[in-house]
């Protein structure tokens, strides 16, 4: 019997490693995301240094926007951090949120409300999610530019930034959560 | 004999299990969408209203519209109306204004005025871009926008082969905190689409008065500007 259960559990667990490699590969596995995009650009200018700025392109040519748009799903382009050293939204004096960076966009009717902080209790992720689907085109680039806000104390410090795309199928409340995935476009080392 | 038992009970167990696992799967695929708040993450929570969706955070609601026709869009939008006409005298509240074209800055604050809390504002860009950012807005002394309007400038040539682009066309909406009399006064402008402060019973409901509204104006472009074009 225990052997028996050392063998399921065993199982189990190669099976969520499995699913976590799959989850966490890279955006040149699927098929879904945008076919190409530039590295992740992070500009810090010496006049504000207050403000750290991403920016990053990406295209869907006509195979990989096909493959997307027949998952009926939801588009979501996010930058990630692996510590809470720059925020997009913070918690204010009173507790009140305050969106303290700012965003820009040539995607289809993007809003960035789906965004979590670690300082209210989430990921560390600025997200912008994609309303109009349908909306997008094969070929075009989209451009996506993000400023956060600098902790002053983390100042000096390295963290790890990463790019993702993710969709999400339609359905739910714009978001079928048996339909979900994602993969990581960039991954690169930043100065806090 | 034993070993057998207890594998014929695992097998049963197996397969009830999976039953039931098949089962909550079709029911997460189904159309049918429940009225009460969904579990999204431990952090968040979703909630369908008839018009809009709601994200359940901690601390404060983020408030999406949701409409597919013309005609929901102007229900959603008298739908607002009726909200704001019922907050009581005087009440403070956090509220999206969406505007009918891009306003310059000039216009966008007089027609707010100084009893107005300007906490964000979206901008479309010429000839395709959105944008949003805090107020308050640097728009013509900021270095930054400056540097943003030459990187994107150079971008979008490069990439796209736009020749011409400005960064700021002009504002399509703020996200303000006013009271209900300065809101009455900016829905009657001409220049303005609609004013959402969003579902205040079930912020009440979960405790909180923050709320963070999406606008209308994508919608209002297709289904209002665009059937005008």
């Amino acid at each position: 019997m225990k052997r028996l259960l050392a063998l399921l559990i065993g199982l189990l667990l190669i099976a969520v490693g499995i699913q976590q490699v799959i989850a966490d590969g890279s955006c040149t596995d699927c098929n879904w995301a945008p076919s190409s995009w530039t590295s992740v650009s992070v500009i810090i200018y010496p006049d504000s240094p207050n403000y750290a700025e991403t920016q990053q392109s990406f295209v869907w040519y006509y195979e990989n926007l096909e493959a997307f748009l027949a998952l009926d799903a939801y588009y979501q382009y996010e930058i990630r951090r692996d510590r809470d050293v720059w925020d997009y939204m913070t918690i204010g004096e009173w507790g009140d949120i305050i969106v303290v960076g700012s965003y820009w966009t040539t995607l289809p009717n993007p809003t960035d409300t789906w965004t979590e902080e670690a300082d209210s209790g989430g990921d560390e992720e600025f997200e912008l999610k994609i309303l109009s689907p349908e909306d997008l085109s094969p070929d075009t680039w989209y451009v996506v530019y993000v400023e956060f806000w600098r902790d002053p104390e983390d100042r000096g410090t390295t963290f790890t930034l990463w790019s993702e795309s993710e969709y999400c199928g339609r359905g739910w409340p714009f978001c079928d959560f048996g339909r979900l995935d994602w993969c990581v476009m960039t991954e690169q080392t930043e100065g806090a | 004999m034993r070993k057998t038992i207890i594998l014929g009970v695992f097998a049963v167990l197996l397969i009830v299990s999976s039953t039931l696992l098949l089962e909550a799967s079709s029911l997460r695929n189904t159309s049918s969408i429940p009225e009460t708040v969904i579990p999204y993450s431990k952090n968040m929570g979703v909630l369908k209203l008839q018009h809009e969706v709601v994200l359940v955070r901690n601390g404060y609601l983020a408030v999406i519209p949701n409409v597919t026709s013309k005609e929901e869009l102007l229900a959603f939008v008298q739908q607002n109306k009726e909200r704001l006409n019922s907050l009581r005298d005087g009440e403070v509240v956090s509220a999206t204004i969406t505007f009918k074209r891009p306003l310059r800055k000039s216009e966008l604050l007089r027609l707010l005025g100084n009893n107005v809390k300007i906490v964000a504002v979206r901008y479309k860009s010429y000839p395709k871009g959105i944008g949003q950012m805090p107020y308050p807005m640097e728009v013509n002394e900021s270095k930054e926008l400056e540097h943003l309007e030459e990187k994107l400038r150079v971008e979008l040539k490069e990439k796209s082969g736009i020749k011409e682009f400005r960064l700021i066309e002009g504002f399509i909406s703020a996200k303000v905190i006013a009271p209900k009399e300065e809101l009455v006064r900016i829905l009657k402008s001409k220049d303005v689409f609609d004013v959402n402060i969003g579902p205040r019973d079930i912020a009440e409901e979960h405790g909180t008065k923050q709320m963070i509204i999406e606008d209308i104006w994508w919608y209002y472009e297709k289904y209002v500007l665009g059937q005008k074009r």
